[in-house]
């Protein structure tokens, strides 16, 4: 993956999760900060740091974005809602 | 006839036969997949058998269970000697006779008959064609449904009790099969009933005895009916339900034995309806056939049959010899005993289909005509539907006279609860002219609009901007009018609603993909027993947590701890159903707000309990609670006068408006107030309390207050200026001008909800010219007279709106839904239940429109929706390029999707923030 095409984002604990921008753009908030007009210093590097949320659900979270890319784009059926459950 | 006599006398062998009976269910079952053939059983045989029976009544405890067997057995062997069943069955049969006949009366014997019938079914015996056999096997089933004895071939109750298994039903059916004429004979008399009944029993052979053919008739297709039921095994309860609401339909356990096509529940249905009705009509017609049977020749059947095919049910017995008048069913009987007759053989399978469906469709058809129509074929049966309709219009149809003396009381009683339930199901069949109710709201405007001739000049004169609008819409029609001569309607389809559908390329339909916190959520919920605290959980969560479980009727105290712990600031409990009354006053002290929706044992001195306790009281909504009158709600008013801003009466029948009035204008900060169903709301009450509250009131909800008029209105227009939020559901009375003080006097309204009023379009499309903008919910629900006006306002004026509500509108065009979908930007949420516009009802919705339409479709109409909804579904996945369109309505998409829930986010108050 290219670097443009990646974000980086950070946990309380200080982990980084490289991922795909497509799959951070799911969350609206983080898709705001990466495009919005203003100058967000997220904007430039490419890093959104959240320090109230710990590693366990920033993973989940990342976890997320991608089933939801999957689950938008390809049948219902085939995933299933389990597929996101099952990770627990 | 004498061994008839003898017969009857069996009657109290009943029981042992009951006890037995549940024997000869267990060895109906191997009948289940013998090959039914019955055989037609001589007179002479049963008349054989009866003796036999009547003298042997008292090894009836164990023989007649072996009978059964033996009956059972017979119904590969082509009308096992009726010596040698009749042998093991006559005492059965006997002893059922003499359970079921108390006297000597024909009818007894009948009864006997029928209840030997039942049996019959239930053991399915179909070699036997003995009617004596028959004959036990009434008393069989009729001993059986008393029992309780489920068997797989569970013997239908008797007297109407239900039965137990659908297996057993089966089995029945093919005892009748096997038992033959007799069987026929009580079958067909309760087949009158039970329409698809008689269509089974068509493989029937004939006996001799009418009841015996009956049974055949109704059991031809025993075999495969018991097939199907036997793998019905769960419709034993089903069983029971029918019969406890379709009693009276049951009327034969022939009628229930259903070709094979049929439905096999319906089978089961109507075997078991017609075991129970087979106990009422059974003792009749069997009585009356055996009669016939025993007692006339080939011929004389004849001409009871005959009549009976062209006679309406309540005619059909009369046309028997029999000296039962009351047995409707006599054109059943009749019918059948007259294909008995004829064949004195097997019946061929057509033959019986004809009586049958004779039989059934006249019974079916109307209640007094009896049109024999051949529909049926053999082995097939008519939908279950038709089947369970023909029986029901049979229950209708079925007069069953009962004058028997006491010893038929258990029939009449069974007659009369079969008649009361065929009472209760006409209602199904009346015809329901939708042009009737629609067409009274007519002559209401009509006559509103004399009346009020000072409002409507009110409006024309102002000139506000309502009136302005009016005008203009009606120049704009008068032109259109005058341009397009030929135009039939009032509304310029060709000009005014020009609308292309925009993009054509395939537009992927975007699906909603769930939120990771509805996941989340989700999990919880199945999990809620593992939860152990709720604490830093904000509100709206453990609403969503607590609706979630509601649905899935799992709430428990457990959880509801978890939601109390901690003084919480809001509990919102969909469904309280599983609450004590005690866990609840222990829990609800000192609330903030209250919702006790459907509290429907909450009286007055519950509220005021409850309001004395939670004096701070803002919203209280006590919809649906019928006990309360109006002093409770006086009460609530003195209390919470000064504290309360929310008032939800909802449907509370026990109020009366004008008596709670006075209290009403004490409370000095209600902003919303909701009457609805309160009919004795009046204008008065409405014009005084919003002279008074009218510069608060953010709601207003006066939906099914009939009595509302104009003035009302006028009122609520003069005065609440910043009311947000009006529904007039069903208020027939009101006219456009209704509208007009609307748009001129509220200007804030955002939610506004029409349904089955009878503003015009224009008068509408106005209102949105004036008002739209803000609008956010808009229901135009069955206001019929929406066209293309309404439309072209929408699409112009609403930019706000998000939900919008269209069903029942069918004089929208394709086009013009499009065009408000492509026009309404904000729109979300499109309803569209009741709108078949026709084939090819498919708009495209073009960019920029995030929209879930839910369309829905009514029982009758679901095979043109569907096909619309899946047209529908088809252009959406292709044509669009932004919006997502979910159908609810269509299949695998919930349907309850648009029920609206509260908003979770927003305060426990709609309009005042709760932070003090």
């Amino acid at each position: 993956m290219k670097k443009e095409d990646t974000v980086k984002l950070i946990s309380a604990e200080g982990f980084e999760f490289v991922i795909d921008k497509k799959a951070a753009m799911v969350s609206q908030t983080i898709r705001n900060m990466l495009t919005s007009p203003g100058s967000f210093a997220e904007t430039e590097h490419g890093e959104v740091t959240f320090p109230e949320i710990s590693t366990t659900i920033l993973e989940k979270i990342c976890q997320y974005f991608y089933w939801s890319l999957q689950y938008a784009s390809c049948n219902v059926e085939l995933l299933g809602l389990a597929d996101c459950q099952h990770e627990h | 006839a004498g061994f008839i006599m003898t017969v009857l006398r069996s009657r109290e062998i009943v029981s042992t036969v009951s006890s037995t009976t549940s024997q000869p269910p267990k060895t109906s079952e191997p009948l289940a997949s013998e090959n039914v053939t019955v055989e037609p059983m001589t007179p002479s045989k049963s008349v054989e058998f009866l003796n036999q029976a009547s003298n042997s009544s008292t090894p009836s405890s164990s023989s007649p269970a072996q009978n059964c067997g033996h009956v059972e057995l017979g119904l590969g062997t082509v009308g096992g000697s009726v010596m040698v069943i009749g042998s093991g069955q006559m005492p059965r049969r006997s002893a059922r006779l003499a359970k079921k006949v108390g006297t000597s009366d024909c009818l007894e014997n009948v009864e006997v008959v029928s209840g030997k019938r039942k049996k019959l079914e239930l053991s399915s015996s179909s070699g036997e064609c003995d009617v004596r056999n028959l004959e036990r096997r009434d008393l069989d089933v009729m001993g059986v449904e008393n029992s309780v004895e489920v068997p797989e071939s569970s013997i239908v109750v008797t007297n109407g009790e239900a039965v137990k298994d659908g297996g057993s039903v089966a089995t029945l059916g093919l005892s009748y099969e096997i038992e033959g004429s007799r069987v026929e004979a009580l079958t067909t008399r309760r087949s009158k009933r039970k329409f698809s009944m008689e269509v089974k029993s068509l493989g029937f052979e004939s006996h001799e005895k009418g009841e015996v053919e009956k049974v055949f008739l109704s059991l031809r297709s025993g075999k495969v009916v018991r097939r199907e039921t036997k793998e019905d095994s769960g419709c034993g309860g089903k069983f029971r339900v029918e019969n406890s609401k379709k009693s009276g339909v049951v009327l034969n356990g022939d009628v229930v034995l259903q070709t094979e096509s049929a439905h096999k529940e319906e089978n089961w249905h109507l075997k078991e309806r017609r075991f129970t009705r087979a106990e009422k009509g059974k003792g009749k017609v069997g009585s009356e056939t055996l009669v016939k049977n025993v007692s006339l020749p080939v011929s004389e059947l004849d001409d009871g049959v005959t009549l009976s095919l062209g006679d309406s049910n309540s005619d059909g017995i009369g046309l028997l010899k029999s000296s039962d008048p009351k047995m409707v069913v006599k054109d059943k009987h009749s019918i059948i005993i007259e294909t008995r007759l004829k064949t004195r053989q097997r019946l061929s399978k057509e033959e019986k289909g004809k009586m049958k469906l004779g039989v059934t469709d006249s019974s079916f058809n109307s209640i007094n005509t009896a049109e024999p129509k051949t529909e049926y074929v053999n082995g097939s049966s008519p939908s279950g539907t038709v089947n369970s309709a023909a029986n029901e219009a049979l229950v209708d149809g079925v007069q069953v006279t009962d004058t028997d003396a006491a010893a038929y009381d258990a029939r009449r009683r069974y007659r009369e609860r079969f008649r009361n339930i065929a009472r209760q199901n006409a209602s199904r069949f009346a015809h329901f002219s939708s042009q009737e109710e629609l067409g009274n709201h007519a002559p209401d405007a009509a006559e509103r609009e004399n009346p009020l001739p000072e409002t409507d000049s009110g409006i024309e004169d102002w000139p506000g901007p309502f009136s302005t609008a009016m005008k203009i819409i009606k120049d704009r029609e008068k032109n259109n009018k005058g341009e397009r001569h030929g135009a039939s309607t009032v509304k310029s389809d060709a000009v005014e609603l020009k609308w292309i559908p925009k993009s054509q390329e395939s537009r992927r339909c975007q699906k909603q993909v769930p939120s990771l916190q509805e996941l989340c959520l989700l999990i919880l919920s199945k999990n809620a027993d593992a939860i152990s605290s709720l604490e830093f959980v904000p509100d709206v969560l453990r609403h969503k947590i607590c609706g979630f479980l509601c649905d899935s009727r799992r709430m428990d105290g457990h959880f509801l701890e978890l939601l109390v712990h901690g003084s919480p600031t809001e509990i919102r409990i969909r469904d309280c159903s599983w609450l004590s009354e005690e866990l609840f006053t222990k829990t609800f002290e000192g609330c903030n707000t209250s919702k006790l929706t459907g509290a429907y044992r909450l009286t007055d001195a519950g509220l005021s309990m409850l309001v004395t306790s939670a004096p701070s009281l803002k919203s209280v909504d006590i919809s649906q609670c019928p006990l309360l009158t109006s002093e409770g709600i006086c009460f609530l008013a003195n209390s919470l006068s000064l504290v309360l801003r929310e008032l939800y009466l909802d449907n509370c029948q026990g109020i009366d408006a004008m008596l709670i009035l006075p209290a009403m204008l004490k409370l000095e900060n209600l902003e919303v107030l909701s009457v609805a169903g309160i009919s004795t709301v009046g204008d008065y009450f409405v014009s005084e309390f919003s002279s008074v509250h009218g510069c608060r009131m953010k709601e207003l909800v006066l939906a099914d207050c009939m009595e509302l008029t104009d003035l009302s209105m006028k009122a609520i227009g003069d005065t609440c200026s910043d009311l947000r939020a009006v529904d007039l559901t069903n208020l027939c009375k009101l006219t456009d001008a209704s509208i007009g003080h609307l748009a001129n006097g509220c200007q804030a309204i955002q939610m506004l909800k029409f349904c089955r009023n009878i503003f015009s379009d224009e008068a509408i499309a106005a209102y949105l010219d004036v008002r739209g903008a803000f609008l956010k919910d808009l229901s135009l629900n069955n206001t019929i007279q929406v066209s293309n006006h309404t439309a072209l306002s929408l699409a112009r004026n609403c930019r706000n709106l998000r939900s919008l509500d269209l069903s029942w509108c069918r004089s929208l065009t394709n086009e013009a839904l499009g065009l408000i979908v492509d026009s309404c930007s904000s729109l979300e949420v499109l309803k569209l239940f009741g709108c078949t516009q026709g084939e090819g009802y498919l708009f495209l919705m073009s960019s920029g429109v995030n929209a879930s339409v839910h369309t829905g479709y009514v029982k009758g109409e679901c095979l043109v929706a569907r096909q619309y909804l899946s047209d529908v579904t088809r252009v959406f996945l292709d044509g669009h390029s932004n919006p997502q369109v979910k159908l609810i309505g269509l299949k695998m998409t919930p349907v309850l999707k648009h029920i609206d829930v509260p908003d979770f986010l927003l305060g426990p108050l709609r309009y005042s923030s709760t932070m003090p």
